[in-house]
Order: C-alpha cells, then sequence, then structure tokens
C-alpha cells in the first residue's frame, strides 16, 4: 500500500474524532483534515437526551450524584476534545461544511462549496439522521426531533413545569428524555407501537422493569399504541383508536436512518448503510467507512449489521483508522450499550435471546445484573446499576469462559476472579 | 509525628487490600481514591474525568490500570493519565507517602 500523505474525514462526530485521533497517535504525521456539516466543535450526542435538557435546573438532584451522565455535562460541557487537542495533534478541522461528491478514482473529495480536497485515504463517518414522521407534523403543535445540539437546546426550552409532553416512540432517545422530561416537573406520556419499550435494546423482563419505574415516576405509557396524526385545532395527538391526547409539544423519536447520501451519489456499494468488509474498507479505493452509518460484518452475531451505539462508534473508528494506515485486523468486538434514565444506569452486553439466565443482585434495590447464558457459556449481560460486575460480565462474554448458571446463581461466587484480569 | 501543613492522613495500611481501593473524604478536597498495588499506595482524585463515575466505586483495578467501567476508559494511577479512550484528561494526583502503618498525601 503506498505511504498516504492526507487522510481526509468526512463527518465530524464521535467516529470521526475517534478516527482522527487515532491516525495522529498511530504515527501517521501526514495531513489529516476532518470535515464536518455541523458547525459546533466536535460533541457527545449522549448527553443531548440528558444533562443538556436537565443540567442546571435540578441543582440538589444533580449534588446526590446520581451515577449518570447529568451530573457531570452542562450544555456547555460537552465537547469530545478541545479545541487546544486539534490544535497539539495538527488535525484541520472544516466544520460546517458539506462534503458533495467523491471523485473515487481521482482520489477527489468536492465539498458544497465548490472547493475540492485531494486524498490519499478517505474516512466516512457521516453518521446518521433521525427518522422523520410526517403523519404528525401538520397542526399547530410544535414537533421536536432529538439529533443534533441545536435539537437539544431547542428542545430544552419547551421542558418547562406542567408542559404535557408526548413522546412518540419508547426507544432509547424516547424514555430517556421522558425521564429528562419528568425530572423538568412536566407531564409527560410515551406512545409505543410495540408491546414493550426500548424492544430493540432489551430483554423483555428489562423492559418490564424499565416500564414500571417510568410509570412510578408519573410517565403514562401507552404501549401497543400508534399515534395517526395531530387533533383538529391544536388539540394535540390524534391515536390510531381515535382518542386524543393533549400535548404541548410532541417529540418525535422512531430511530435513526444511516447517512448514505454521499456514498450513494458517489457510486459506492450501500445497502441500508455504507457497505465495508471487516477492515472497514468500502468498495471504493481508498475509501473507508465506520460508525452509525456502516453496515458492516458483526463478527459476535456473524451476520452484516448496523450497529446505532456509542461503543461501536468508537471502536470501530479506531480499528479503521488502523487499517486505513496499513495494519489489517478485522473490527471484532462484543456489542455493548448503555442508557441512563433517572438514577438508572441500563447497560447491555451480547446477546440476551438465549434460554437460560441468572439474575445476580437486587431488583428491589435497584441494582441487578442478568447473566443470559448459551451452551454453557455467558453470551449477554443486561445490567441495572452494576457497571461493574457488567465489566466482569463482558470479559466472559470476551473469553467464552465455560461457566454453569449454579455457580453464577450463587451470590458469594466472585464475578471479578471468574473474568480474570 | 502528627501531620504538618500540606501533608495530610488518608488511611491506614492495612484499610486497603492489595489490587483493591477505597474512597476517602477530606475537607477541602474532592473525594480521594487510594489505591494499593502489592506494596505500593497511589492516591488520585476519585471521580473519572469523562464521567461522574466514582473509580473506588465502580471502577476496575488491574495492576496500575485503573479502568472506569461505565465506559472502558483507562488511567494509570501512578500519575493520572489517561491511557484509554473515552479519557483524555488526566485525573488529579496526590503524591504518597507511607509512616508508621498510615499513608500520607502531600496536598500542593
Amino acid at each position: 500500500m503506498p505511504p498516504a500523505d492526507t487522510i481526509v474525514i468526512v463527518g465530524s462526530g464521535l467516529a470521526g474524532v475517534s478516527a482522527a485521533g487515532t491516525l495522529r497517535e498511530s504515527g501517521f504525521g501526514g495531513r489529516i483534515v476532518l470535515v464536518g456539516e455541523e458547525p459546533e466543535l466536535p460533541y457527545d450526542r449522549p448527553p443531548l437526551s440528558k444533562g443538556v435538557l436537565v443540567h442546571d435546573e435540578y441543582a440538589a438532584l444533580v449534588a446526590s450524584h446520581l451515577p449518570t451522565d447529568i451530573a457531570l455535562r452542562a450544555p456547555d460541557n460537552i465537547t469530545l476534545r478541545t479545541a487546544a487537542w486539534y490544535e497539539e495533534r495538527r488535525i484541520e478541522l472544516m466544520l460546517g461544511v458539506r462534503a458533495s461528491a467523491i471523485d473515487a478514482a481521482a482520489h477527489r473529495l468536492r465539498l458544497a462549496s465548490g472547493l475540492e480536497l485531494t486524498y490519499d485515504r478517505l474516512i466516512l463517518t457521516p453518521g446518521a439522521r433521525a427518522r422523520r414522521l410526517p403523519a404528525v407534523e401538520t397542526g399547530t403543535v410544535p414537533v421536536a426531533y432529538l439529533r443534533t445540539l441545536r435539537d437539544a437546546i431547542e428542545l430544552r426550552r419547551h421542558l418547562q413545569p406542567g408542559r404535557r409532553i408526548v413522546l412518540l416512540g419508547g426507544g432509547v432517545i424516547g424514555m430517556e428524555v421522558a425521564a429528562s422530561s419528568v425530572l423538568r416537573e412536566c407531564q409527560v406520556t410515551v406512545v409505543e407501537l410495540a408491546t414493550r419499550i426500548m424492544s430493540r435494546a432489551l430483554p423483555a423482563e428489562t423492559s418490564d422493569y424499565l416500564a414500571a419505574y417510568h410509570r412510578a415516576k408519573g410517565v403514562q405509557l401507552l404501549l401497543g399504541t400508534a399515534a395517526s396524526a395531530q387533533a383538529p385545532a391544536g388539540a394535540g395527538l390524534q391515536l390510531a383508536d381515535g382518542t386524543t391526547l393533549a400535548a404541548d409539544l410532541l417529540v418525535v423519536g422512531i430511530g435513526v436512518q444511516p447517512d448514505t447520501q454521499l456514498a450513494q451519489a458517489s457510486g459506492l456499494k450501500c445497502e441500508d448503510g455504507i457497505v465495508v468488509d471487516a477492515c472497514g474498507a468500502t468498495s471504493a479505493p481508498d475509501v473507508y467507512a465506520a460508525g452509525d452509518a456502516v453496515r458492516y460484518p458483526d463478527a459476535f452475531f456473524g451476520r452484516m449489521l448496523r450497529s446505532e451505539n456509542w461503543m461501536h462508534a468508537q471502536n470501530q473508528a479506531i480499528a479503521v483508522a488502523r487499517n486505513v494506515l496499513g495494519a489489517t485486523r478485522p473490527y471484532a468486538q462484543v456489542p455493548h450499550m448503555w442508557s441512563d434514565q433517572y438514577d438508572l444506569k441500563v447497560q447491555v452486553s451480547g446477546r440476551y435471546d438465549t434460554a437460560e439466565h441468572v439474575r445476580r443482585g437486587d431488583v428491589a434495590r435497584n441494582k441487578f445484573l442478568v447473566l443470559h447464558l448459551e451452551g454453557g457459556r455467558v453470551v449477554g449481560a443486561t445490567g441495572i446499576n452494576e457497571a461493574r460486575d457488567m465489566k466482569y460480565a463482558q470479559r466472559l462474554i470476551e473469553a467464552r469462559t465455560v461457566i454453569g448458571a449454579a455457580q453464577l446463581a450463587d451470590p458469594a461466587f466472585n464475578l471479578k476472579k471468574a473474568a480474570g484480569a | 509525628m502528627s501531620e504538618s501543613a500540606g501533608r495530610k492522613r488518608v488511611c491506614s495500611v492495612a484499610d486497603v487490600e492489595s489490587g483493591a481501593m477505597i474512597s476517602v473524604d477530606i475537607e477541602g478536597l474532592p473525594r480521594l481514591a487510594v489505591y494499593r498495588v502489592g506494596e505500593e499506595f497511589y492516591c488520585t482524585q476519585d471521580m473519572c474525568t469523562h464521567g461522574a463515575a466514582s473509580l473506588s466505586d465502580e471502577g476496575d483495578l488491574n495492576g496500575y490500570i485503573i479502568e472506569c467501567t461505565w465506559h472502558d476508559g483507562k488511567f494509570d494511577v501512578r500519575t493520572g493519565a489517561p491511557c484509554a479512550l473515552p479519557c483524555t484528561e488526566a485525573l488529579r494526583t496526590f503524591p504518597v507517602s507511607i509512616e508508621g502503618g498510615e499513608v500520607y498525601i502531600e496536598v500542593a
């Protein structure tokens, strides 16, 4: 592979920043250009549904040291790296800049302004966009989506005491915003099509536990319920069954779409995501991709997958950046996601669609871990406020340690020791 | 010997097992984490610089590396230096001395 002088990264989110840093740390001395559509210094998205919505309003809550990101991440404290960090590493930032076309044969990236960047390697980390729900956008009740910092700042303005907030979608975003809205003393209703919340992320038991927790906090959860359109005269949201929910704000959280616009327009192979191989290479020479926008062969699940979580965005970007510099290490990671709601840290690793499960801890004290077993091994784990034990469980999953349900069920069993160093 | 200005007693040697850590509250300072690696003691701020995790409560110590189990970031307890993403800011550290079975830190 000929040495690279210039590496351009398109997309200034977590994946793009992680890739840029990894290139420099791996000894690459050439030019690194990070191009991003959003004008802000690259920032972290998880606080958008939590700290950015809640911080400063609830000092007492914050002072009681909730085990979530709420305590630390004020709206002005969510940048991924300081401006100095990029300068120290000679990572050139081109922010508020849209890339419009890739000429892979000529190794040129055209920007919307007409400017062209010549690259030796190109890394695409364009991320995803919030899925829209046009059916509810007509009407006088404002409709909010949540993906960007601007979205979050706008949403925060609406979250005032007594406001009736209706969340469409009971996924991760919906439930995190529900929790934040409760903390801002709103009246909260969640409308979810499936029969349980966070059905793509959690096993049924954990969905039920979380649903009960939200209900106990005053959230009205309407499961197995479809929204139709806004009712006339600003009356609120009409449901498929004809009833109307009064609302001051509708927040739509129904998932994201990978941003494949640039890749597709440039002739790269896309299939609900930019298609890459295990090392992150796309169908175009010297063009790689990582993160939310990508469909890749997942080593853990053994099939092509698109992963929409933070750990994947960071870790795939790190792996791909190394491969861009000549390594050939396939990206392989046990899937891991988390969600912070109220004072609960929910974490999921691996798979949970197994026949055998062992619970450790105390559900009543909101601190427990469920290990999912198959073939005498832990293949997944779901935890509530058990970050440390989740780490040990993750090691058991990675090492494919043979371990029995009976051992795991014994509270005296030392999970740390079983997981090794 | 009594504690001198700047030098504060944090715990007894016996309070911390090897390969483990405890949290200590000293007036005027953020919560501290005291780590023991074999017969060596180290002290850093207890809160991870990336999120509000308590490293003593929720961290995992392996050798000199403390891993924050919230997002898998790591620090070297000897220097406070971050050694795995997403942690990029160093932990505040305090020089440690042992005397008469007691662990002291030097506060600048």
